[in-house]
């Protein structure tokens, strides 16, 4: 059967007053505060880490919006520039025609 | 649980038998806080205690709430930055088709002797999409 077995150093004055005290009964009555203590600590990190979650979310909206921007722009500019295409095109078929019809008249001009 | 208590620095020791319903306890309160049950022990035997302000469970609560938050976002922001990359890889292959046919434009408007006419906000979109 092996024993259990815990080392625990503390400073040179806490362990002179704990020699002659009833460690076990210290420990029996001094674990709600323990508990409150590690929920006070506890408290702390999570302070900072409200806070951080804070900052991530408000940089995450911030990029998300000038993303959901930059979609929206993008799909502004694909509508123009496709309008802009089909009217370049038209022109540009209308203007070839023209051309060729110039050149069938100085042709037969000539 | 045997315990053995010994100054940092220096000689002597005590030691202790711990009942295991009491080391139970311990090691209960240290994991619900993530810490070893030697911490506990420790912060008991230096005797140094604090009281918390009240907001564990709330600060629980809001941090919880937070990471929901940020969570969705992330789940919003993929598939966005997705759909946005694809219109601009669109937009790019668009301008570069509309400087062609502008070139082409121009060059019929000259042989047909007309006016050209230059859309700044249309040339200031292809020089961004071409980039």
């Amino acid at each position: 059967m092996t024993m259990e077995f815990l080392e625990i150093r503390v400073p040179k004055d806490v362990f002179r007053e704990l020699k002659g005290r009833d460690i076990e009964a210290l420990i029996k009555e001094s674990l709600q505060k323990a508990e409150l203590t590690l929920q006070a600590e506890e408290e702390e990190f999570l302070k900072k880490k409200r806070k951080k979650l804070k900052e991530q979310l408000k940089k995450m909206e911030e990029e998300y919006g000038e993303l959901l921007e930059f979609y929206h722009k993008a799909l502004r500019d694909k509508k123009f520039m496709l309008e802009k295409r089909d009217e370049f095109k038209r022109e540009n078929r209308e203007l070839r025609k023209e051309l060729e019809a110039k050149k069938r008249e100085t042709k037969s001009k000539a | 649980m045997r315990l053995r208590v010994k100054p940092e620095k220096g000689f002597g020791k005590i030691e202790v038998e711990i009942s295991d319903e009491l080391w139970r306890e311990v090691k209960g309160i240290g994991e619900k806080y993530n810490r070893s049950p030697e911490d506990v022990l420790k912060m008991i035997l230096k005797g140094k205690f604090r009281e918390p302000g009240g907001e564990y469970n709330s600060l629980r609560e809001e941090i919880r709430t937070l990471e929901k938050k940020v969570w969705e976002l992330e789940k919003k922001w993929a598939p966005l930055r997705y759909k946005a990359y694809g219109v601009s890889e669109d937009n790019k292959l668009l301008a570069i088709e509309l400087a062609s046919l502008m070139a082409e434009n121009f060059q019929l408007k000259r042989f047909l002797k007309k006016k050209t006419k230059a859309s700044s906000e249309l040339r200031r979109l292809i020089s961004y999409y071409i980039q």
